[in-house]
């Protein structure tokens, strides 16, 4: 069942009205079902796959919660089944044919859950029905949000229906459903089309604009249909962008894009491995050896490696990935180093305070991370070849010339929504507009979906990018 | 007091969202109207099952098929000639199940004496494509035989709720819509005199294409199921029913078919005229009388071939 079907349309609409009729302590089963119906329209296998990971976690908290002594071993032994469970029906090893839905989504949800429960953060949840309610939650089900079993869980019981919170609901899942028909489709036909001409460095060069405004539009689509799903149950999910094309540093990019999985790896891979006996240890000899300053960095540069490896991972066991990985760790590494250096320039220069300054970094991180992006979709090998094509064979009079694979008309309603996209960034999200004037964008974007959207007969949609991931 | 005002308030904007998609409704119909093609001038076939419902309903004789009916027969002719009241309700590529549909939408306004349906797609077991479902569909008006049509017709890609809704299959011409888009928004001048498109043009036969053997000549089990359920509501109607073979050159029809649809025929009691043989009684010249070099009638060849037929269809009406 695709995010953007009248199917998906119907299932959330039976499960809201269902949830708000049935007594307020027996709501979640309304998600429970939603859920099941989700989950199984991705095939039998994949059902029990998901079900399969949500018993096992639910017995290793609740278990946790039992017991007093070897709770950490059987906490590792249960993030080890996790991770292995993961890899193997992610990466085939030991193949059933099909990779699970959402699997690097909902598996990190698992884990983090146990793991809280092993802090005791909270206690183990004891109806299994309702965990499943929660972690299987189907909006977050093709792409995440990765989320934290207590945002999610906010008692069913106490939500009540407000309309205020509803219609921002609505809005936020046609926004979605707009930016993946309107502009993802059409951006998607584009790279490729650009993708094919790779021993072109006009192309190349062309595809990295055009890669970054497809990924983001059509991750953030989804993110968008997920959490507006979310707050029609009045469940407040985690947002996962934050204008990341206003970010002026890769660091600053990072803790703006997917921000659910920058946090969850935060807490649950980078404090963790600072502060573990392995790490400390050694700080302490680094201490000795090299003194003070060296040692106030050695834990963060290592957890920051780990940290890399493993979103590198996260994102697909090849060299490309994990190469990508490192070199984000090496540029924000080198960033960390040349901070002190940086605030020197930026206090000995005024211009730096200006805002024209400001749009050069925005710029600057866009193509470095643009840069870094292609290993997304090249080998290592065609990644180099990439560059070296972009330095060797770039004319910008080519810009122009070149097939993008739609349209002139597409490719102006693109550039046109994408300035609206720009200017609704700019205005502040907290921001009060009336219910009317948010239904009237609702029918406008309704309008707009139906007219200019990618669908129908003889245009086979594209998946969600994230959901390969 | 305050409950009072709230409540107010809150009809006033209940108000005003219905308002609001009342207006995206009414945006949403106008352009479905704008995007929907237009048929005059070019693809005239698109507008043919729509004209029928601009029609007095008060017809003799109605004739079911695909383009061997509505190049070939002229209801104007029979009028004239034999003071029939004829209507064609035929389209391209229509199978013999869109025939029955047609029928029975047909039978909501009016029960003709006489249904004449060409046998010609009695081979037929899918539909040709998408586009000439759509030709079929698009103006047939809503009843439950347009429901069913859709579901029998219907490609694996398509859905119904793109014909109930045919926006969300033509939203896509926004960046190809031309003139007459805007000159036809209102509605389009009919393309068809009764059902009957009329060419003027003349592509003479030259040479027929070689035919080929086939490995089955066996009809349609799913045409002649339709072909059947036209039979038995003809006969609870009291309605005349004739098999007719168009007298176009080819497609080829072959020997085994006629000697089926001729078994059909003796068997059931019902005329079935082939008037590939009458081409000389006819008296077509398929040099001057054909518009596509054999395949269709233009207009002379047509009158001729109606006058023909519509000394038989008389003498079955008696």
């Amino acid at each position: 069942m695709s995010f953007v079907s009248f199917e998906y349309i119907l299932l959330l609409l039976a499960c809201v009205i269902m949830f708000y009729v049935l007594p307020k302590k027996v709501r979640f089963i309304s998600v429970f079902i939603g859920n099941i119906v989700f989950c199984y329209s991705f095939g039998f296998t994949n059902f029990v796959i998901v079900y399969g990971s949500i018993l096992i976690t639910y017995l290793a908290a609740v278990v946790l919660s039992k017991i007093i002594k070897y709770r950490k071993s059987l906490c590792l032994i249960y993030v080890a089944i996790m991770i292995f469970m993961l890899f193997n029906f992610k990466y085939q090893i030991f193949g059933v044919g099909i990779v699970p839905m959402a699997i690097s989504f909902y598996t990190l949800t698992c884990i983090g859950y146990v793991i809280d429960v092993y802090r005791g953060k909270y206690k183990a949840e004891i109806n299994v029905f309702k965990l499943a309610a929660v972690f299987n939650f189907f909006p977050i089900m093709v792409q995440g949000p990765i989320c934290r079993y207590d945002e999610v869980s906010s008692d069913f019981v106490k939500v009540k229906f407000d309309f205020e919170k509803f219609t921002s609901g609505v809005k936020r899942i046609v926004y979605g459903v707009f930016k993946k028909l309107v502009i993802a489709e059409r951006l998607g036909i584009a790279f490729e089309n650009l993708s094919k001409m790779n021993d072109d460095g006009t192309a190349i060069f062309l595809n990295i604009f055009v890669y970054a405004l497809y990924l983001f539009t059509d991750f953030s689509a989804g993110i968008d249909i997920a959490i507006g799903s979310g707050k029609l149950f009045g469940i407040k999910l985690p947002e996962n962008f934050n204008k990341p094309f206003f970010a002026t540093s890769i660091s600053d990019y990072w803790r703006r894009w997917h921000m659910s999985l920058g946090l969850w790896l935060r807490d649950y891979v980078f404090y963790p491995v600072s502060f573990s006996k392995v790490v400390v240890s050694a700080n302490k000899v680094i201490r000795g050896k090299f003194g003070n300053a060296a040692a106030r960095k050695f834990p963060v540069y290592i957890a920051t490696v780990v940290v890399w490896f493993v979103t590198g991972i996260w994102h697909g066991a090849t060299a490309n990935f994990i190469l990508w990985g490192m070199l984000n760790c090496v540029v924000v590494i080198i960033s960390l180093e040349l901070a002190p250096l940086y605030k020197k320039f930026n206090k000995r220069f005024k211009f730096t305070e200006g805002r024209v300054y400001g749009v050069f970094r925005c710029v600057r991180t866009f193509m470095l991370m643009g840069v870094l992006r292609m290993l997304d979709y090249n080998t290592v090998g065609g990644y180099f070849k990439s560059l070296w094509l972009m330095i060797s064979d770039f004319h910008i009079s080519k810009i122009f010339d070149m097939s993008l694979g739609i349209a002139t008309a597409d490719v102006v309603l693109v550039l046109v929504c994408m300035f609206s996209l720009f200017v609704i960034s700019l205005i502040k999200k907290d921001r009060k507009r009336g219910i009317i004037a948010s239904y009237a964008m609702i029918a406008i974007m309704i309008f707009a979906t139906v007219i200019f959207g990618m669908y129908g007969i003889g245009y086979e949609g594209k998946e969600f990018i994230y959901i390969k991931y | 007091m305050k409950e009072k005002n709230l409540f107010t308030l809150n009809i006033k904007m209940l108000i005003k969202i219905f308002g609001i998609f009342v207006a995206l409704i009414v945006l949403l119909l106008m352009a479905q109207r704008l995007l929907m093609p237009k048929y005059t001038g070019k693809m005239a076939e698109g507008a043919l099952t729509g004209e029928y419902y601009e029609s007095k309903k008060n017809h003799d004789v109605i004739f079911f098929g695909d383009s061997e009916v509505y190049y070939n027969f002229s209801p104007e002719v029979l009028n004239e000639e034999y003071g029939i009241n004829a209507y064609i309700r035929g389209n391209a590529n229509q199978t013999m199940w869109q025939s029955y549909y047609l029928l029975m939408d047909t039978l909501r306004y009016e029960t003709p004496k006489a249904v004449v349906v060409s046998v010609a797609s009695l081979m037929k077991e899918e539909v040709e494509g998408e586009a000439y479902n759509r030709m079929m569909l698009d103006t047939m008006e809503w009843s439950e035989y347009k429901y069913s049509c859709i579901k029998e017709s219907m490609t694996e890609e398509e859905n119904v709720i793109s014909y109930v809704f045919p926006i969300f299959r033509y939203h896509s011409r926004w960046n190809e819509l031309s003139k007459d888009d805007f000159k036809y928004f209102f509605g389009e001048p009919n393309v068809s005199k009764d059902g009957y498109l009329a060419r003027k043009e003349v592509v003479p036969l030259t040479r027929l294409p070689a035919v080929k053997p086939l490995s089955d000549y066996e009809l349609s089990q799913k045409a002649l199921e339709y072909l059947d359920k036209i039979k038995e509501i003809c006969e609870e109607k009291d309605i005349k029913l004739v098999l007719v073979k168009s007298p176009s050159q080819y497609p080829y029809w072959y020997e085994e078919w006629d000697a089926a649809v001729v078994d059909y025929a003796s068997k059931n009691e019902i005329l079935y005229v082939n008037l590939l043989e009458a081409v000389d009684e006819i008296g077509l010249d398929f040099s001057v009388d054909t518009f596509d070099g054999g395949k269709h009638l233009n207009m002379d060849g047509a009158t001729k071939n109606t006058k023909y037929f519509g000394e038989l269809l008389q003498k079955e009406l008696e």
